[in-house]
């Protein structure tokens, strides 16, 4: 369908290019700048007629007018050659009527997706197979939070939702806003901090940490207060004290659940003498890990303008085994940051170190 | 299928641009009518196909297809209308289409407008006009395209920036494009005045309406974007000398210099090479200003491109045109024939001093300008080039240009007569220098620059006066010839008039801000606040919501004396969703000066951080702008095929007409 509406289009174009060529050639059209003045010479005796000139301006008017049609006749140029002009056409023809469809086609195959149709927004809402996407969530909740900015719990809701998709900035007032209505709660604080260390790349700023500090004051077996600020010390580079921590956490956990996992591995790197954050490959393939990266995926689905996050996904991926998802966040990421040539360097010089693309 | 349907278009307008760049020049340089033909129809096709695929992506915007990466950053479901659709040219891509849609539109109206022209010089025209959109469109297609589809259609938009929703933002891009694309048709025409070494009135006859076109367009773009900067910014300023506006001043300023040259041109035949070169010039500017807005070199409000590949891009399609312009211009210039030469105290040697005056000032602020980012690449200095520069040296080049423009205004053609022009002016000069003394005296103590910048206004707008006063008013005519006299003016002649004035009628507006009060403070319920000739007490502060927003109210009552003038209302409005924080400025206008109130803060307590303005005349800034566009649209209404004649010297003329005879 489509490419039978691309050759039409590619049709009517050639035709009205060709229109002209396919006329006989018209010589009284060829005006030279004799017929200017000529016209203007009449111009004037209308003027004249009409009143608008008194006969001695309409005079000296006529004078200079032809004075200049004199010149510009003495340089008229000669009339063209027949025969030439046939041969001319015939190749101006032939451009029109190949160079133009080859041209297009052959950039629009390169540039275009023909294969994806039109997806209207009203069209996709009202599509009853739609999976009650989480967009559809969040912006049901946002109008109803634009109504009722006082909704404590919507905010409460919608936090941990914003924390999920990347959205940190929002994530940190959605908390803040639930925090100051709900009162003040482990989870909603602990929450709050950890939109700030996500907002701050990770990292636990003091600011963070203040908040992990206040909801384990609350309620000391808050999970998520607990892995941060175990977190936190192993950021400032206090082993001892990250491993007392991390020790403390996992008599809490249920053992073999995937959050004991994930700190069992934390544990292990730090007693090897290996204190790296998260992202360390060597700690395994801990379900935070996992999340972390599936985060990191979601944002980048909905902004694909983060070309550094676009190499961590792909390097994440490709660490943690899972080759098809890496080759997969690499032709994402160069539909991202198409005809951004430089990022497309970066990206395909990075695939090929990691191995994701040859 | 419209959005891919729309992608194709696009490229294959930039194949049609290619066969009206090429095949037209060649029958141009051939002599061959039949390939000359082509010109118009190639420029009907492609217009036809760009504006295909502009409505194609409007449609994406208006219906929220998000699998078209362009209207997923920029745009989102809950957005007004207006905003979907001015969405399109907020961004980049967008507006880079937009940009080449009104230079194909410009392109396809020289087209159809060319009937009376030489055929040659329209096919001339418009295979440059096509090289510039070939340019253009292969830019957008490689580097900036706004068809890219998203294999992953996410649900909602990103596009969702309140601040950016304002009908002022909606409007002013489109304007300043129609005023800096218009000057493409200039520059076309110069080089196609250089490809066939010809060059004479015919050639400014027919450019000339599209420079004032173009003109137009630009005072009406940049009067709006100062207005935007204005009430939008909450700084109470309206120009900032920012390279962005810089941007659009430097061709507003040749291309003012390039319509007078023109007028030499078509009247006289002289001015012929200066007048080509201010064309090349001109919309040399015209890119460069898109050049700084897009490339994001400058670090400014506006620049929101920021990707070097496309500065590159960018710099090279400078390079070809304005490089080649030139380049074409020094090979091809010597070799046109010269016009006649004139005397130096006339109408056309007053037009020389405009040009020069005008022209130097443009290369002030281009200097101004460039030189923060020329001094940023070699030593990595970041200097920031600030208003004293302008005010130092822009400035004082207005102000001798103002001076003399009455005098110019009032001369006569071929052969002036300066003490006749002296004292035909005398008047306007009096009631100048009245108004000088009496604003000195009613503001006695006040800024000294204030009256004086006020006397050169109204010296402007005196001058425009006496001159169509002394056209239709003779001593004895009854007062109905008068009139019939004035309406049987040239439209030109009250176009001139028109934009004269109203460029002192903006002098006027520039010179009493110098009279502006401020007044910042915290204010209880009902505590009186002095602002110049008014006094404003908080009535209440209250939260309000709209739709999409809500907001913190300060409500004050405003009284002049004891009568009480109405409200004025600022508010910080808080976007939900977002929840950014924006302040919405209280404007109230009295007479032609306004009121202006931007709240900082709303206090616990109920009191109120607030700052006022009292601005004297401003509104008289945006004003003579508008007077002067109008001014434009008279000189543009003028039927202007006769060649005028000055009344002092047709004897002269007649006579050296019969010795050639």
């Amino acid at each position: 369908m489509i490419w039978l509406l691309i050759a039409s289009l590619t049709g009517i174009v050639i035709l009205g290019l060709l229109w002209p060529l396919a006329q006989p050639v018209d010589d009284s059209r060829s005006v030279d700048d004799g017929d200017f003045y000529r016209g203007q010479l009449q111009e004037i005796e209308r003027d004249r007629a009409r009143g608008l000139l008194d006969a001695q301006s309409a005079e000296d008017a006529k004078t200079e007018a032809a004075r200049r049609l004199l010149a510009a006749t003495k340089v008229s140029e000669a009339p063209a050659d027949s025969g030439a002009m046939a041969a001319r056409r015939k190749i101006a023809s032939l451009i029109a009527l190949i160079g133009v469809p080859v041209l297009a086609l052959s950039l629009y195959v390169k540039l275009g997706s023909p294969t994806l149709p039109d997806q209207p927004f009203a069209q996709r809402a009202a599509a009853p197979d739609e999976n009650a996407d989480l967009s559809v969530m969040v912006a049901k909740v946002e109008a109803r939070l634009s109504d009722h900015p006082d909704d404590g719990l919507g905010w409460g809701t919608i936090a941990p939702v914003y924390l999920s998709v990347g959205r940190y900035d929002d994530a940190i007032k959605a908390y803040g806003n639930a925090l100051r209505l709900l009162g003040e709660t482990a989870d909603l604080r602990s929450g709050l901090g950890e939109a700030k260390m996500a907002a701050a790349d990770g990292i636990v700023t003091a600011d963070a940490l203040a908040d992990f500090e206040k909801a384990f004051a609350r309620d000391p077996k808050n999970e998520r207060a607990q892995y941060y600020r175990a977190m936190a010390a192993e950021q400032d580079g206090d082993k001892p004290r990250a491993l007392t921590l991390y020790r403390a956490l996992l008599e809490t956990l249920p053992p073999d659940s995937e959050p004991a996992q994930l700190v069992t591995a934390r544990v292990a790197a730090l007693s090897g003498e290996q204190a790296r954050p998260v992202f360390d490959p060597n700690a395994g393939q801990s379900a935070m890990i996992r999340s972390m990266v599936e985060r990191l995926d979601a944002r980048l689905s909905s902004d694909g303008s983060d070309l550094e996050g676009w190499l961590k996904l792909m390097r994440a991926y490709q660490v943690l085994g899972d080759a098809p998802k890496a080759r997969d966040a690499y032709s994402r990421a160069k539909t991202a940051k198409a005809g951004d040539s430089e990022a497309l360097a970066k990206l395909s010089s990075a695939a090929k170190e990691l191995g994701v693309a040859n | 299928m419209s959005v891919e349907l729309g992608h194709f278009a696009l490229i294959m307008a930039f194949a049609t641009a290619l066969m009206q760049t090429i095949l037209p020049m060649w029958g141009a340089v051939a002599r061959d009518p039949a390939l000359a033909g082509m010109a118009r129809y190639s420029a009907f096709v492609t217009f036809g196909l760009v504006l295909f695929a502009y409505i194609a992506l409007t449609l994406a915007y208006i219906g929220s297809d998000f699998s078209v990466a362009n209207v997923v950053m920029n745009s989102h479901s809950t957005k007004p209308l207006m905003y979907k659709i001015s969405g399109v040219w907020s961004n980049h891509e967008g507006s880079m289409l937009l940009w080449v849609m009104i230079l194909v539109l410009f392109a396809a109206l020289v087209a159809l407008r060319g009937g009376g022209m030489p055929e040659r010089l329209l096919a001339s025209v418009l295979s440059v006009q096509g090289a510039i959109a070939c340019a253009f469109l292969l830019f957008i297609i490689l580097t900036s395209n706004p068809f890219l589809r998203l294999a992953d259609v996410p649900f909602e938009g990103q596009g969702l920036n309140p601040i950016l929703e304002d009908p002022g933002l909606a409007i002013h891009p489109p304007m300043l494009y129609l005023g800096y694309v218009g000057f493409s048709v200039a520059f076309s025409f110069a080089v196609g005045a250089l490809v066939h070494g010809r060059i004479d009135a015919v050639w400014a006859r027919f450019v000339r309406p599209w420079t004032l076109l173009a003109w137009i367009f630009l005072t009406l773009g940049i009067a709006m974007g100062s207005y935007w900067a204005y009430y939008e910014l909450g700084w109470g300023g309206w120009w900032f000398w920012d390279p962005v506006e810089n941007a659009s001043l430097m061709p507003w300023l040749m291309g003012t210099a390039l319509l007078h040259s023109t007028i030499v041109m078509e009247k006289r035949d002289a001015l012929k090479v200066w007048t080509i070169l201010l064309s090349i010039l001109t919309f040399s500017l015209s890119l460069l200003g898109t050049f700084l807005v897009r490339s994001g070199v400058i670090t400014s409000v506006h620049s929101f491109a920021s990707d070097p590949a496309r500065g590159v891009f960018i710099l090279g399609i400078l390079t070809v045109f304005i490089g080649g312009g030139l380049s074409l211009f020094a090979w091809r210039a010597p070799s046109l024939k010269q016009g006649g030469l004139f005397a130096p105290v006339s109408r056309e040697g007053a037009l020389v001093v405009n040009n020069l005056f005008l022209a130097t000032s443009a290369v002030a602020v281009l200097v101004g300008t460039l030189y923060p980012l020329v001094l940023e690449t070699i030593n990595g200095s970041k200097i920031s080039v600030g208003a004293p520069y302008f005010n130092l040296t822009a400035i004082p080049l207005f102000v001798c240009l103002l001076m003399l423009v009455p005098f110019g205004q009032s001369l006569a053609w071929k052969r002036g007569d300066l003490i006749g022009v002296g004292q035909r002016l005398l008047a306007a000069l009096g009631i100048a220098i009245v108004s000088i003394l009496i604003t000195f005296a009613v503001t006695r103590g006040g800024p000294v620059a204030a009256p004086l910048g006020l006397g050169l206004g109204v010296w402007l707008i005196a001058g425009s006066a006496t001159e169509i006063i002394s056209r239709c008013y003779r001593r004895g005519l009854s007062w109905k010839v008068v009139v019939e006299r004035a309406f049987g003016l040239p439209r030109s002649a009250w176009g001139t008039a028109l934009a004269h004035a109203g460029m002192g009628i903006t002098v006027i507006g520039i010179a009493a801000t110098a009279w502006g009060v401020e007044s910042l403070a915290v204010v209880a319920k009902n505590e009186p606040l002095a602002v110049g000739p008014y006094t404003v007490s908080l009535e209440q502060a209250f939260k309000r919501k709209g739709e999409g927003f809500r907001e913190d109210v300060a409500q004050f009552t405003v009284k002049e004396g004891a009568t009480p003038r109405g409200i004025i209302e600022s508010s910080k409005r808080v976007h939900t969703g977002r929840e950014m924080p924006t302040t919405e400025a209280g404007i109230v206008t009295y007479g032609f000066g306004q009121l202006y109130a931007s709240v900082n803060e709303i206090l616990p307590d109920g009191r109120v951080s607030i700052r006022f303005y009292w601005k004297p005349l401003v509104t008289l800034i945006w004003g003579g702008a508008l007077i002067m566009a109008l001014g434009g649209a008279v000189s543009l209404a003028d039927r202007r095929v006769r060649i005028a004649l000055s009344a002092k010297n047709k004897r002269a003329l007649a006579l050296r007409a019969e010795a050639k005879a």
